[in-house]
């Protein structure tokens, strides 16, 4: 079970919340090509390491909010707020070396 | 000798509840004029608010009806968004105390029952048993819990389970 640092309510047990998956880049502006949107609405980059993505904390304040996880450990590196520049952070293999456990 | 503790059931009309949801952008204004509970506290008496989240307070009256607060909430926030609802009839809340009140609690939550991380006029909106539950520090070892008014029975016999189980692991082997 991991355990999740919600900004308004400090480290909690994932079972407090839903996972809202990968983030999705930009929204498209409006007037894109069917390609586009549905790239948007379907594609994820689906990485091995650093994923952002969105959690709910719905038996607690219920809050949205980002989290950078790496998907092959699990750790969390990093929350941040909607409408937040996603934080600057090393790449996977960096970080997997740093990490040590 | 195991430790019993004293499990009362509350529900309306002994307790009036209003839901209180006001806008992000008018949530410090709101703060500051009816001194709203901050997080994971609560604040005042009769009224009580309980936090919820950064835009939502459980108004709690014990000898005020719910349109009273109800009342209160729109001269006190006139001007700033904001819904004030009746939820009286929502929740149930469970009062525990006892000295084993911390421990129970900790075998259906992940959360730091210690005296030091979770002291009188705490309030944790968390998961309690599988369900949601707001539970609010009343005491050193009382607690009381708000949650849904069908899981009253429910999570009573939860409590009287738990309780049995934490009197049965201190017996002498």
């Amino acid at each position: 079970m991991l355990r999740i640092p919600c900004p308004f309510c400090g480290d909690r047990d994932e079972a407090e919340f839903r996972c809202g998956g990968e983030l999705p880049r930009e929204i498209p502006q409006p007037g894109v090509d069917d390609d586009a949107w549905s790239d948007y609405l379907f594609n994820r980059d689906n990485p091995k390491g650093l994923v952002h993505e969105r959690w709910c904390h719905s038996f607690g304040c219920n809050q949205w909010f980002n989290v950078v996880r790496d998907t092959v450990t699990h750790r969390i590196h990093a929350v941040y707020r909607p409408g937040e520049p996603r934080p600057a952070l090393d790449g996977p293999c960096a970080t997997a070396a740093k990490s040590g456990g | 000798m195991p430790d019993r503790f004293d499990i009362r059931i509350e529900t309306a009309p002994d307790r009036s509840l209003v839901s209180l949801r006001v806008s992000r952008q008018a949530a410090g204004d709101a703060v500051r004029r009816l001194d709203l509970a901050p997080p994971l506290c609560t604040a005042g008496e009769d009224p009580q608010s309980l936090w919820l989240g950064p835009d939502h307070w459980l108004l709690v009256g014990r000898r005020q009806p719910a349109s009273a607060m109800i009342e209160r909430c729109a001269t006190g926030l006139a001007g700033l968004l904001h819904n004030a609802v009746d939820q009286s009839a929502a929740y149930s809340v469970l009062r525990i105390e006892g000295r084993r009140a911390r421990e129970v609690l900790a075998a259906g939550s992940g959360l730091d029952f210690r005296e030091q991380s979770f002291s009188r006029g705490g309030c944790r909106p968390t998961r309690l048993a599988q369900i949601a539950a707001v539970i609010v520090a009343a005491g050193t070892d009382a607690f009381e819990l708000y949650v849904d008014r069908g899981y009253a029975k429910y999570l009573h016999d939860w409590l009287e389970d738990s309780l049995a189980i934490a009197n049965a692991a201190a017996e002498p082997m």
